[in-house]
């Protein structure tokens, strides 16, 4: 019998709000907002209240796919990220830098993200940085 | 009263009208647009007497002033 | 008082008669519940109190629930507050719980947290720790009542508004625990609409509260817009008394007088 909480900074957007990922015998079951949290104080919002459920849902991709004769197929790490400097080079070099565009994601740490934009100004030098949750 | 098809179903919906009359009273809703009243579906004339009734009572209260505005008032 | 809890977690856990016990635990600067093991593990032990008396509470009795439904055969304790254990109470009446698998470890609340929450019985039946002290008499729904209709309307209009739908007041409250909920039923409930639909979502779940809450506060404290819930649960509480002398959580072996059949009891 293996129960947890596991304090952690919601995913979701930049307010860093903090909570308790449950889990029961490495089953995420819910979460609870941190009450002692100066940032939220306890409370949450819809997306926070629910950050558990997409880690372990059906549809989320535990490997990478690559589109082989028009389907996509499962690949090893490695040979996703040699195609993807591959052609990211190619266009580069054929179109510029600015002919590519990066889209961040709201479920990944704030650092992640930072890491990515930076990514993008600094190896590929293009402003063109967007992000799903930009409402 | 004892006659519904839940048997004794009607006896607590009875109760919870009791409650969320009380509860829309203290919400600052007028109890008087929420009525329950047992009708048969064999009864049509108590069902028109009552929902004419009902009407008489509604009508000197107007339309809520939360109801929503529908897209057709709009335009 | 922590020492005392302290020392009764000890004993049911090396006496063999509970499995673990869930408490609160102070861990990183934070309290977060707990479920402890073994009795040389209790240092971090903590009653939910940082900068006030209990205001790091949690809900004990939803992870009780959430750790039963897997172990169904094991006892474990609890550490209770009054509405806690009133907690416990209806949720044996709902069958989600049951009596003999569960021990509780009760604590009375000061007399400061008491005030704060308008509590009728800030302490539990079973106390083994703490002083009980006064039950407070409720002046907050009687103020409510006290307004005329249109400013009562006025007021929970204002209030309602400011809901963002966020349904943590049904996430963090003990006495939820459907599967299926009726605040996702698209019949009811328009689903990703804002302004929420006034009254109907907040006195959706008024209704279910009737015969369950037990006046813990902990929606209210978890309302990012500061709706106050909790008045609103204490009135369908006071309709409860007053029309069926019915108080959720108080009786052991109580029944919800919305379930059974024939007309209220005489007053």
């Amino acid at each position: 019998m293996d129960y947890r909480n596991t304090l952690t900074t919601c995913t979701y957007c930049g307010c860093g709000c903090n909570l308790f990922l449950e889990s029961l015998d490495g089953k995420l079951t819910h979460t609870t907002p941190c009450k002692t949290s100066p940032v939220n104080e306890g409370k949450l919002c819809i997306k926070g209240w629910n950050v558990h459920q997409f880690v372990q849902s059906e549809k989320r991709l535990n490997k990478p796919l690559l589109r082989k004769d028009g389907k996509l197929t499962e690949v090893s790490w490695d040979e996703a990220l040699d195609f993807t400097v591959s052609k990211l080079k190619e266009i580069k070099e054929a179109n510029g830098s600015d002919s590519v565009g990066f889209f961040a994601s709201a479920k990944v740490t704030n650092e992640e993200n930072y890491l990515m934009q930076k990514f993008a100004r600094a190896a590929i030098g293009t402003n063109s940085v967007d992000h799903c949750a930009r409402l | 009263m004892s006659e519904c098809n839940y048997l004794y179903g009607n006896y607590c919906a009875e109760k919870r009208v009791t409650v969320l009359s009380q509860m829309l009273d203290f919400c600052g809703i007028e109890k008087d647009r929420l009525r329950a009243r047992w009708v048969s579906s064999a009864e049509a004339p108590e069902f028109v007497e009552e929902i004419n009734e009902f009407i008489d009572v509604l009508k000197p209260l107007g339309p809520s002033p939360l109801k929503k505005q529908t897209s057709k008032d709009v335009a | 008082m922590i020492d005392i809890v302290r020392q009764k977690i000890s004993k049911l856990l090396s006496d063999g008669s509970v499995k673990g016990v869930v408490a609160l635990a102070m861990a990183n600067g934070h309290v977060a519940p707990c479920l402890f093991q073994k009795e040389d593990d209790l240092e971090p032990l903590c009653l939910g109190d940082t900068k006030k008396p209990g205001d790091a509470r949690y809900p004990l009795n939803k992870v009780l629930i959430t750790i039963a439904r897997q172990y169904p055969e094991d006892v474990f304790g609890v550490l209770v507050r009054g509405c806690d254990e009133r907690g416990l109470y209806v949720l044996y009446r709902l069958n989600q719980l049951e009596p003999d698998k569960v021990m509780t470890i009760g604590i009375a609340c000061p007399q400061e947290l008491a005030k704060a929450c308008e509590c009728k019985k800030p302490y539990p039946d079973e106390l083994v720790a703490g002083e009980k002290t006064e039950g407070i008499t409720q002046q907050g729904v009687q103020d409510m009542e006290d307004m005329d209709l249109s400013k009562r309307f006025s007021f929970w209009k204002n209030q309602f508004s400011k809901c963002v739908k966020c349904y943590g007041c049904r996430d963090i409250c003990p006495m939820c625990f459907c599967r299926e909920c009726s605040l996702e039923c698209e019949d009811i409930i328009s689903k990703g609409e804002l302004p929420v639909d006034i009254p109907v979502f907040h006195l959706t779940r008024a209704m279910h509260m009737t015969d369950r809450c037990i006046d813990c506060g902990l929606c209210d404290e978890t309302c990012p817009s500061g709706i106050p819930l909790r008045l609103l649960y204490k009135k369908t509480s006071k309709i409860m008394n007053a029309e069926f002398g019915f108080t959720s959580g108080i009786n052991k072996n109580e029944q919800s007088p919305l379930n059974l059949m024939g007309p209220a009891p005489e007053k």
